[in-house]
């Protein structure tokens, strides 16, 4: 069996953090909440919030991460975050019309659990 | 969370809350799917498939209480400022091939609803695309059947995506004009890719296009609605589309 490859090595819990944040900040204002993050936008309409925590976010990057590393790929990071985090979020929020919608992880993606309409 | 992650290279057993794919009327209407080899993103082993089980999410639809259902007309704008009705396309792209493709019914016909993926890069239908920029590759954008739940090796996309994700979305505004989820994507869709209102270079991976629609009913009220087509790292692939009320929505350098 040939040997695993090596763990890439990643970013703290805070530069993943930061790097969602400003990634969610290309839309609007962002705050931390007790959930995880809030974007309001459109005029201070709208609100998505991403229900995760740092240590869930950095847990979701290193297995995403290590387990493509394991089938000999590279990090599929984009913006320094897994395309599947971003593309899902653009879903989201992208095709949101409710005044607010929470969004959580439901294995690579996010997906709305929660809106007002 | 690596057990859970892991689990997805193995196989995915939802039941999803949306029937897809279930019309066979119209599979026979429409052009033949070609099966190639996607010339976008990396293309890597995948053994996922399956739905995602979760409901679909209330979005960017019709406003709620809208008269005259069936009345309306859906409009948007050439590159001449003209306004073009639901069903007149760019002059390129064919008008005969593309109302046996925006039949009704015929999208929920392609590529079906099973769990295996092997098919994800047949194509469904392409889409006349400008090269506008050094990564984009070819002249055309292409709808394939794709997979609607994300994998480590590739994010979801195309058809199957789009249909589990936003079929409402699209049906919510189609039927203002009495018409079909899939006749309303195809058009607009057609619109977005080969005359924007604007397109950005998301990011590294990522192109965005949007543009504006219009709707009218018959007592002269009006509403717009933005439709967004992401696009994968070298043009090619169409990640996902759907409809909008963000007018900024595509961020990054335009293009």
């Amino acid at each position: 069996m040939p040997p695993a490859p090596p763990s890439p090595e990643l970013p703290s819990a805070e530069i993943l953090w930061e790097r969602l944040r400003a990634f969610l900040g290309q839309w609007g204002e962002v705050h931390e909440s007790p959930r995880g993050l809030r974007l309001t936008w459109g005029g201070a309409r709208q609100v998505t919030e991403v229900e995760l925590s740092r240590p869930q976010l950095a847990e979701y990057v290193a297995a995403y991460v290590g387990a493509r590393a394991e089938h000999g790929l590279d990090d599929g990071l984009g913006n320094g975050l897994p395309l599947p985090l971003l593309d899902s979020f653009g879903d989201c929020f992208g095709s949101q019309e409710a005044p607010y919608a929470r969004l959580a992880l439901a294995g690579l993606d996010l997906r709305v659990v929660s809106s007002t309409s | 969370m690596n057990q859970r992650i892991t689990a997805f290279f193995v196989v995915i057993c939802c039941v999803s809350a949306l029937a897809v794919g279930t019309t066979t009327a119209g599979a026979s209407a429409g052009p033949a799917r070609e099966s190639v080899t996607a010339a976008d993103d990396v293309l890597v082993p995948d053994a996922d498939g399956g739905n995602d089980g979760f409901s679909e999410p209330a979005g960017a639809g019709a406003p709620s209480n809208l008269a005259s259902v069936g009345q309306w007309s859906i409009t948007t704008t050439d590159a001449n400022g003209h306004a073009v009705g639901l069903g007149q396309l760019p002059d390129e792209s064919g008008t005969a091939q593309t109302a046996m493709a925006a039949a009704s019914s015929w999208w929920d016909g392609q590529c079906g609803s099973n769990s295996s993926t092997a098919d994800k890069f047949d194509v469904v239908k392409q889409y006349n695309r400008p090269k506008v920029h050094s990564r984009m590759s070819g002249s055309k954008a292409k709808m394939y059947c794709g997979k609607n739940v994300s994998t480590q090796s590739e994010a979801q996309f195309g058809l199957r995506h789009i249909r589990t994700s936003h079929k409402s979305q699209f049906a919510s505004l189609a039927v203002l004009e009495g018409r079909d989820w899939g006749n309303f994507m195809h058009w607009s869709v057609t619109w977005v890719i080969s005359q924007p209102g604007w397109r950005t270079v998301q990011n590294a991976d990522r192109y965005c296009y949007q543009k504006l629609f219009q709707f009218h009913n018959p007592s002269g009220s009006t509403f717009d609605r933005q439709v967004v087509v992401i696009l994968g790292r070298t043009g090619v692939r169409i990640m996902t589309a759907f409809p909008s009320t963000n007018a900024d929505y595509c961020q990054g350098t335009r293009i």
